[in-house]
């Protein structure tokens, strides 16, 4: 067999592992991601791949920077300007000047077609075939969106193919996304249609550098080339969610069927829920104030990380972030012209990165600069650290504490530059049982992609949520479906319903109806019993075993720690991460080469 | 190595961890109250709200998701404080919606325990509240807000602070037309409170006063560094007015409200006590109306610190020593300060906005460049209900997306409340954006003390007997200037089956006023197509209830926002 290849592209630096658990790293190109990608490839293995597995941060960029293709809406008329109004309310109470996003379709080139469909998807009115306006020259792509085009998508299939037939590169909202509630179901067309030839584009540059290429999707789940290319709006979260992925099939290894997945990076930390061995999952997610109703999974990013300033604020406290040196200029001690101390900075000072420690490109790291700045600050380094962890402690409380889940019981996945810095004094202040260090730590996302099922989701609302005669059969029709474009008779297949109770308006995923009431105690800390119970829509899930397994992937790893068992305090540093193990924490080498971090006492 | 100097004993670090678990708290029994909530009002538009204080009843710590309801939290304990607090134990909770002890208006319950430093006993250590608005607390009307209301009898049931018991808990629920939905949201009030007491109690040794004399330090640094020191004190006096206060003839007049703002720089040199300060003076404003168009004072605080917010800092702390240099002056029995009997429904929602208008306007003077012309200032309350006579697309069925007040024990009535967003003020620079420009106001939006978010339109359709024929932004209604502004939002309500409408709403003669030579943004406009016939249309008053049939069309324009600066 060929090589097998996971290539995560980040911020500062692409990353690169292959199934027998060789790593490399080259900085990211940012004005071309795809040259970096190719470029690792080249350098580590001489020859394309057989299979390439890969983590993007396209999508996410482009649409951040808004280097997205001019779009037309095609909405019902009258209605055009959801697009805008959105749910009416605003990003900040308080701040003036915070706006919502500017809309990816402009005033101009909102356009409207005649035809309405009632709210049980009848029609009220037929469509005007014939009055399908056509968008303006300098378009590159349309979105098609009408009202309850959920229940049947018609309507907006006859659009589409007028449309098509004149050449136009179409996005129909029945089509990536059939569920209720029209502004998250337009936005999520609108993004992918804005998305499509940036992608596109990225996306044919890959196809020739390995056999087969698969790409991460939010959800988790690995897909093949052309359905990245179809629905780029499916690839916003593509790097947090390999990484999540990875961080529930660790915890589960050691033995850890609920943790959570702790990636502290150089500006912000990914944190994700792991219950019982599943990342946990969203049905939708917002990226730049855009929401995209399409499954991911439940990765909370916090705007901190190691490149947090840290200063007194006009009242006296010390404050970290939100404001960030980034990766340039960076942490003082990087020398790169930064000069207000950082997380990292404090980090340095207190020992937890050993003087003398030279990041890659970087030459030795500064600690006198790092000093005399927390001095000018008026700030120590014991109190940053104090303070960050507090703010990463509620970070990890919201996806904790806050959905119902008791931490006492999980482990924390420390991974990303920062996070096995920080994951005991955290495991400490959430009363946590143990810190898993995975092999790897610095490159576990990649990790994920190789690891990582291919998958897709299909979904359908449901007309008559009371009403749920012929559920079954239809459950039946998505899965043969959700198998079929998976293309693999083999697939696994698992359905859900998203319900609720009558007056509701919030939707709970369950395999059942009979299993909702169950779950709303589980989730919400009561249930219902003789109320009426809702569907909204059904989900149906195919997967494929993940390319590599990650006991495979680890294969080299196991032994790293040898057989003694790692008692703090102190700082062991690795060549891909450095971990602080504070007084009364020790560590053994777990399953996969792990290390893993209990209280002294609780070691068995 | 140099160390700041301890504050209060406590040093920066110690003093922000501090703060930041206090928040933490806050948003932990907000997250409770939200996972467990029943209703959508709650949940989904999140019309709640939690908040953390000191044994003395000093706001410590708040997580709200709407204006309306900072500053005035500490009026609902303060009012147990005084009414019950020798009386409570561990454990107890108290309950109060009465506005005129402790409340704002009857939807907001508000429910507040006492935290020891063991669950059963010991010192005092501090309260916990939360609110949260709920859909029917009885009343004339489905919703308790009719708009006819005259005294307060009329909007629901009034709960002054009493112990919660069982006793209660069945009085409320005889008196809402949604028993079983109360029940459920008033549980999960409960349990946000009881998840704050045991994370209160952890902090048993913290330094309170600390963190209130954080929020003042940081309140007079930026009034000191926005105030002229060598102009001494200054003080500018500004009005504006409401429509009316209601649908009957005796009261379709203007209201006027007026406020003096006085800012006085203090010795620059003297610490905690004394310092920059300001004064938000009302004297003047126009007495109290029998109908429902005033505010207590805990809602007047709230606007006044919304205004004062949103000028000064965005980012100031939601504490009360924040606070300490704000005084606030209203004369009982007026607008802004309403005693019983008199309805306050209106009061939260539409006087509460122009409160926050005139104190723009006049901070727009005293601090030319942070306040951005006059947003819509209303919140367009419409309220519609019927008796569920004809069979309704899908499954008939009552659907969550609404804050209906119908609610899931409701079989045939329903009710739809919703309000509607309109355009913001056309906006000067950016303060904190150093080289920025004067920016339009955004269009379709909620502003200033609400932010509750829109029913989805298939959602509202697939609930209930109405369909929506347009909803677009009213195009050019923003007013012109260098910065126009935002423009408001056109809607086209059919209505299938025969229904009664309640319309609640502001800004339909005075418009939103523009700055610095900005002109004003267009007044809103509420028509009746009987029938759906264009030429048959009828303008309707602001304020008003009316019975439409089958096959009615109801249009509501909302107001533009006003233009910031002369266009050339």
């Amino acid at each position: 067999m060929g090589v097998r290849a996971g290539a995560d592209s980040g911020g500062t630096f692409t990353d690169l592992v292959t199934a027998s658990g060789e790593v490399s790293k080259v900085p990211s190109t940012p004005d071309d991601p795809g040259r970096a990608v190719r470029e690792a490839l080249e350098a580590a293995l001489g020859e394309p791949p057989e299979l390439l597995a890969h983590g993007t941060t396209v999508a996410t960029n482009a649409l951040l920077q808004r280097r997205v293709a001019r779009v037309a809406l095609v909405a019902t008329e009258g209605f055009a300007d959801v697009i805008e109004i959105a749910r009416q309310d605003r990003p900040s109470l308080y701040d003036q000047w915070a706006d919502r996003p500017e809309p990816l379709v402009a005033r101009s080139d909102r356009l409207e077609v005649a035809g309405r469909l009632a709210a049980d998807g009848s029609e009220v009115t037929p469509l005007d075939a014939d009055g399908v306006p056509e968008p303006a020259g300098g378009v590159e792509a349309v979105a098609v969106s009408l009202l309850h085009a959920d229940l049947s998508g018609a309507h907006e299939a006859a659009v589409a193919a007028v449309l098509r037939s004149r050449g136009w590169d179409v996005t129909v909202s029945s089509e990536v996304g059939p569920e209720f509630r029209e502004y998250e179901r337009t936005s999520t067309a609108v993004v992918n249609a804005a998305l499509r030839p940036v992608c596109a584009d990225y996306l044919a540059g890959l196809a020739g550098a390995a056999a087969e290429v698969l790409v991460m999707t939010s959800a988790g789940a690995l897909v093949e080339l052309p359905r990245a290319e179809a629905v780029p709006a499916a690839l916003l979260l593509s790097g947090p969610a390999a990484g999540a992925r990875a961080a529930a099939l660790v915890a589960g290894a050691c033995g850890f069927a609920d943790a959570v997945g702790f990636d502290m990076g150089g500006t912000s930390t990914d944190v994700c829920l792991v219950l019982s061995g599943e990342p946990a999952v969203s049905a939708q997610h917002e990226v730049a104030g855009f929401p995209v109703r399409l499954p991911s999974l439940d990765v909370h990013t916090v705007g901190a990380g190691g490149g947090s300033i840290a200063r007194l604020d006009e009242g006296g406290a010390l404050v970290v972030g939100p404001e960030s040196a980034g990766a340039v200029p960076g942490p003082v001690c990087y020398r790169r012209g930064g000069s207000e101390p950082t997380v990292t900075d404090a980090n340095l000072l207190l020992g937890r990165i050993p003087a003398g420690t030279a990041f890659s490109g970087l030459g030795e790291l500064d600690a006198q600069a790092a000093r005399s700045a927390m001095e000018h600050a008026g700030i120590t380094p014991e109190g940053v650290i104090e303070v960050v962890n507090a703010t990463m402690t509620q970070a990890l409380r919201k996806v904790s504490v806050e959905r119902g889940v008791d931490p006492a019981g999980l482990a924390l996945v420390a991974f990303g530059g920062a996070g096995p810095l920080h994951a005991c004094d955290l495991a400490d202040e959430l009363g946590a049982d143990a810190v898993i260090v995975p092999a790897g730590a610095g490159v576990l996302s990649a990790m994920g992609l190789l690891s990582s099922p291919q998958g897709v989701e299909v979904v359908r609302s449901w007309p008559t949520p009371r009403d749920h005669n012929g559920l079954g059969e239809e459950l039946e029709l998505l899965a043969a479906r959700a198998r079929r474009s998976l293309g693999d008779p083999e697939a696994q297949v698992s359905t859900s319903l998203d319900c609720r109770y009558a007056g509701q308006s919030h939707e709970l995923r369950v395999a059942d109806v009979a299993s909702f009431g169950a779950e709303h105690l589980r989730m919400n800390g009561y249930e219902r019993p003789g109320d009426p119970i809702e569907v909204t829509a059904l989900r149906a899930a195919a997967t494929l075993p993940a390319p590599v397994s990650m006991e495979e992937l680890c294969t080299s790893w196991v032994g790293r720690w040898e057989d003694d068992s790692v008692a703090g305090p102190q700082v062991v540093a690795r060549e891909d991460c450095t971990i602080w193990i504070p007084a009364g924490w020790e560590g053994r080498e777990g399953p996969l080469g792990t290390l893993v971090l209990r209280r002294s006492g609780s070691v068995s | 190595m140099s160390v700041a100097d301890p504050i209060g004993g406590l040093d920066p670090a110690a003093l922000q961890v501090l703060i930041a678990r206090l928040g933490g708290i806050a948003e932990e029994m907000g997250a409770v109250l939200q996972r467990s909530a029943f209703s959508p009002n709650i949940k989904e538009r999140a019309d709640c709200s939690a908040a953390v204080f000191d044994a003395r009843g000093s706001l410590l710590a708040q997580a709200e998701h709407i204006p309306v309801h900072l500053g005035s939290m500490p009026a609902s304990v303060s009012a147990v404080l005084d009414q019950l607090g020798d009386r409570m134990g561990p454990g107890d909770q108290a309950i109060v919606n009465d506005p005129f002890a402790g409340g704002t208006h009857l939807n907001d319950i508000t429910l507040v325990a006492p935290c020891f430093e063991r669950p059963d006993s010991g010192r005092l250590i501090g309260w916990v509240a939360n609110r949260a608005h709920h859909a029917d607390v009885g009343g004339s009307a489905p919703g308790s807000i009719p708009a006819d209301a005259t005294d307060i009898h009329a909007e629901g049931l009034r709960i002054p602070p009493v112990l919660l018991t069982d006793d209660v808990r069945s009085m409320l629920a005889a008196n809402s037309r949604t028993p079983v939905e109360r029940s459920g949201d008033l549980e999960a009030q409960v349990g946000a409170n009881a998840v704050g007491v045991a994370r209160l109690a952890e902090l048993a040794d913290a330094d309170f006063a600390a963190v209130l004399d954080h929020g003042e330090r940081r309140c007079r640094s930026v009034l000191g560094a926005v105030i002229d020191g060598g102009a001494g004190s200054r003080s500018v006096e500004a009005h504006d007015v409401l429509d009316s206060t209601g649908a009957e003839r005796d009261q379709r007049r203007s209201a006027t409200i007026r406020v003096a703002v006085t800012m006085e720089p203090g010795a620059a040199d003297e610490l905690d006590t004394a310092g920059p300060s300001v004064m938000f003076d009302f004297t003047g404003t126009d007495p109290q109306r029998w109908g429902n168009t005033n505010a207590v004072r805990a809602v007047t605080v709230s606007s006044v610190a919304y205004a004062l917010r949103a000028a000064l800092d965005p980012t100031l702390p939601a504490n009360d020593g924040v606070m300490r240099p704000v005084r606030v002056v209203t004369e009982p029995g007026s607008l802004v300060d309403a005693r019983a009997p008199v309805a306050v429904g209106a009061g939260n929602v539409e006087v509460s906005q122009r409160v926050a208008d005139v104190c723009q306007l006049a901070l727009a003077e005293l601090l030319p460049g942070r306040v951005p012309a006059a947003g819509q200032g209303t919140m367009n309350n419409l309220l519609i209900g019927g008796e569920g006579a004809s069979d309704r697309g899908g499954a008939g069925d009552v659907h969550g997306d609404a804050a209906r007040a119908g609610g899931a024990d409701s079989g045939g009535p329903w009710v739809y409340y919703e309000t509607t967003g309109g355009g913001q003020g056309g906006r000067p620079p950016d303060p904190s954006q150093p080289g920025a420009r004067p920016v339009q106001g955004q269009s379709g939006i909620h502003t200033a003390m609400t932010n509750t978010r829109n029913t989805p339109i298939e959602a509202l359709e697939r609930a209930y007997p109405m369909r929506v024929l347009r909803c677009a932004l009213r195009r050019g209604s923003g007013g012109a200037g260098v910065a126009p502004g935002g423009d408001g939002i056109e809607r086209d309500l059919l209505m299938l089956e025969d229904v009664t409408v309640s319309l609640i709403t502001e800004r339909r003669m005075s418009a939103p006023w523009g700055l610095q030579g900005g002109e004003a943004g267009a007044v809103g406009e509420n028509w009746l197509l009987p029938g759906g016939d264009e030429s048959r249309a009828e303008r309707l008053d602001d304020k008003c209830t009316l019975r439409l049939v089958a096959g009615d069309v109801l249009r509501i324009l909302t107001p533009g926002g006003g233009g910031w600066g002369a266009a050339s």
